[in-house]
C-alpha cells in the first residue's frame, strides 16, 4: 500500500479552499473563492487571461499570502508550508526546471529531495522517454523540458496533481501525448487532477468537473455531464432572432443564415435545432466577450 | 540528512564557479609565478641567490609572507562567500526555477541551512586547504633556494584562522541579510546603504558635533581587516589568537551576525513565489 493510499484510508478529507482572497495593491486577483477538490476526479479550471487561475493555484500551494483558508487533510495550510508537497505535485505554466542542471542531476535531485519519489515508476517512465540523461536542461527543447517535468512529477506518489497551463506553446502531438501519459500513469479513483488550460477542447473529454473563474470569482462549479445536460445549443433561422433574444442569452452566434445561442435545456422553441454544447460555448455564455482566452 | 545532502549537491552543481573563485585566483597566481620563473631562468639564469645583509631575519620575512598570503586568500574566500550568497538566494528566481525548488517537501530552514553551510563553513574549509597548499608550494620553492620554511609556513597560515573565521562570518552575514531582502542587486545595495549611512553620519556630526551614530563603513573595514590586527613580524610569536574570540567587539560582531542570519531567514520566508 502506497503512502497516499494509507493517507486516503486514514484521513479522507479533501483539499478545501474557503473564502480565499488575494489583492495586488488595489487589484483584487481573487475574491472569496471557495470550493472543494474531491477525491478521484479530474477537475478543470477555466478562465480568461488574468481571471485569477494561476493566482488561485499559487494560493493553494502556499506560494502567495492570502486571506481565507486552504486546508488539506483537515489541516490549514500556512504561507510557504512545505508539508503541502507531501500530498500535492505541481507543474507551472512555464517550464520551471533548473537550466543549470543536467537531466540526470535533476532526476537525482528530485529523487533525493522527495521521499514520495517512486524510483521504479520513474525508471520505467525515463526508459520509455528519449530524454538524454547527460544533456543540460538548458539545451533541451521546450517539449523535452515539459516532458522531463511531467515524468518527474508523475514519479511522485501524491494524491493531487495541479497543472497550470502545462502544455502552453507546445505542438498538438505533444499535447495529446502529455494528457494520455497523465491519464495512463497518474489518474485513479483516489487521485485528483486539477488543471487549468486554454486548450479546453483537448481536455474536454476527460474532465469530470469544471470550475469557471472570472475576475477573481468562481462563477460556476459543476459536474461536466450535468452541465451539458442542463444547457444546450439552440439554433434558429436568422429571421427568428427575436425568439432567441427573448431568453436573453449573453451571446448569439450568427452563421450562414442561422442564429444560435446556449439556453437552458428546459426551454423549448418550436422548429429549433438542438445540439450538445462544448465547454468553450458554455464558458462564453457565462462570461461573455470574445473567446480568445478559452 | 538525505535531503540536506541533495541540497548541498544542488548548490554545488549550480554555483561551483562562484564558489571556486579563491581556487582560480590561487591557481592563476602560481601559474603566473611559474611562467615568470621559467622566463627568468631562461633570460637571466635564475634562481637568484638571496644575500643576507643582516637587516632582516629571513625567518621573519618568510613568516610574514606566509601570513599575508593566508589573509589574501581569506579575502578572496570572503568575496566568493558574498557572491555565492546572493547567487544561491536569488538566482533561482532570475532563472525562473524557484517554483521547482520550492515544490519539494523540504523545510525552508533546511534549504537555507544548506546554502549557508556552503557559503561559510565549506568556504572556510576551501580557504584553509588553499592556504595550506599555497604554503607548501611556497615552502618548496624556498626550500629549493636554500630556505627551510615548511613548519614556519604552516604555523603562519594557521595563525589567523580564528580571526579569519570571525571576519568571514561577520562580513557574510550582512550580505546574507541583504540578499534575503532584495532579489536584485543585493550586493550593490549593501555598499550603497553603508555609504548613505556614513554620509548621513558625517552630516549629523557636522551639525551636532560628535556623532552618536557608529560608522558602519569603519565597522566593516575593521571586520574585514581583523585578521591583520594580530600580524606579527616575528616567527617566534606564533599563536592561534584564540583570545580573538573572547574580546568584546568580536563577541558583539558574532552576536550581530547571528541576528542577521536569523532575520534573513524570517525575511526570506515572507517572500511570495509567482
Amino acid at each position: 500500500m502506497t503512502l497516499y493510499e494509507k493517507t486516503f484510508e486514514s484521513n479522507p478529507i479533501p483539499y478545501e479552499i474557503n473564502k480565499v482572497s488575494k489583492n495586488y495593491g488595489k487589484f483584487k486577483a481573487l475574491d472569496e473563492v471557495s470550493f472543494t477538490l474531491p477525491w478521484g476526479k479530474i477537475v478543470g479550471l477555466l478562465g480568461k487571461n488574468g481571471a485569477g487561475k494561476s493566482t488561485l493555484m499559487r494560493c493553494m500551494l502556499g506560494y502567495l499570502k492570502h486571506e481565507g483558508k486552504v486546508s488539506l487533510d483537515g489541516f490549514e495550510l500556512q504561507h510557504r508550508d512545505h508539508k503541502v508537497f507531501n500530498q500535492v505535485a505541481f507543474i507551472p505554466d512555464v517550464s520551471g526546471l533548473d537550466d543549470r542542471l543536467t537531466v540526470k542531476q535533476t532526476w537525482n535531485y528530485v529523487r533525493n529531495m522527495n521521499p514520495h519519489f517512486n524510483i521504479e515508476r520513474a525508471e520505467r517512465l525515463m526508459a520509455k522517454s528519449s530524454l538524454p540523461m547527460n544533456k543540460k536542461v538548458a539545451k533541451l527543447s521546450k517539449g523535452m523540458k515539459t516532458k522531463l517535468y511531467l515524468l518527474l512529477t508523475l514519479s511522485l506518489d501524491v494524491r493531487y496533481l495541479l497543472l497550470d497551463e502545462p502544455t502552453l506553446g507546445l505542438d498538438i502531438a505533444f499535447r495529446k501525448e502529455f494528457f494520455n501519459t497523465i491519464l495512463g500513469e497518474f489518474f485513479d479513483e483516489q487521485r485528483t487532477i486539477f488543471i487549468s488550460t486554454h486548450q479546453v477542447e483537448e481536455v474536454e473529454d476527460i474532465l469530470q468537473e469544471i470550475i469557471f473563474i472570472d475576475k477573481g470569482r468562481i462563477i460556476l462549479n459543476e459536474e461536466v455531464e450535468t452541465l451539458k445536460h442542463r444547457l444546450r445549443i439552440v439554433t434558429l433561422p436568422a429571421d427568428r432572432l427575436s425568439e432567441l433574444e427573448a431568453h436573453q442569452p449573453k451571446i448569439i452566434n450568427h452563421t450562414l443564415g442561422f442564429v444560435s445561442a446556449i439556453l437552458d435545456s428546459t426551454i423549448e422553441i418550436a422548429g429549433a435545432i438542438y445540439n450538445r454544447p462544448k465547454l468553450a460555448d458554455i464558458f462564453m455564455e457565462y462570461v461573455g466577450g470574445n473567446n480568445e482566452a478559452v | 540528512m538525505k535531503q540536506f545532502k541533495a541540497l548541498l549537491i544542488k548548490e554545488w552543481q549550480t554555483h561551483k564557479f562562484s564558489f571556486l573563485i579563491p581556487a582560480f585566483v590561487v591557481a592563476g597566481f602560481f601559474i603566473l609565478l611559474g611562467i615568470i620563473s621559467i622566463y627568468g631562468k631562461i633570460r637571466y639564469g635564475m634562481p637568484v641567490q638571496f644575500q643576507d645583509n643582516g637587516q632582516f631575519d629571513p625567518k621573519d620575512v618568510l613568516w610574514t609572507m606566509h601570513y599575508v598570503m593566508s589573509i589574501v586568500i581569506a579575502w578572496f574566500a570572503m568575496l566568493a562567500s558574498i557572491t555565492i550568497n546572493d547567487n544561491m538566494l536569488n538566482q533561482d528566481y532570475h532563472k525562473k526555477c524557484e517554483i521547482m525548488h520550492h515544490s519539494q517537501p523540504v523545510s525552508l530552514l533546511k534549504m537555507l541551512g544548506a546554502k549557508l553551510t556552503l557559503s561559510v563553513p565549506i568556504m572556510l574549509l576551501q580557504y584553509l586547504l588553499l592556504a595550506v597548499l599555497s604554503s607548501l608550494i611556497v615552502s618548496a620553492v624556498f626550500g629549493f633556494l636554500g630556505f627551510n620554511s615548511w613548519i614556519l609556513g604552516l604555523q603562519a597560515v594557521f595563525s589567523p584562522l580564528i580571526l579569519v573565521t570571525i571576519s568571514m562570518i561577520a562580513a557574510t552575514s550582512l550580505f546574507w541579510l541583504f540578499s534575503c531582502i532584495f532579489r536584485k542587486q543585493a550586493v550593490m545595495k549593501v555598499w550603497l546603504t553603508l555609504v548613505v549611512i556614513d554620509l548621513l553620519r558625517l552630516m549629523l556630526s557636522r551639525i551636532w558635533g560628535d556623532s552618536l551614530i557608529l560608522s558602519p563603513l569603519s565597522y566593516y573595514f575593521r571586520i574585514i581587516t581583523l585578521p591583520l590586527s594580530v600580524i606579527k613580524v616575528s616567527s617566534s610569536d606564533f599563536n592561534f589568537a584564540w583570545d580573538g574570540i573572547s574580546t568584546m567587539p568580536n563577541l558583539i560582531s558574532l552576536g550581530v551576525s547571528l541576528l542577521m542570519f536569523v532575520a534573513g531567514y524570517f525575511i526570506y520566508k515572507q517572500r511570495e513565489l509567482s
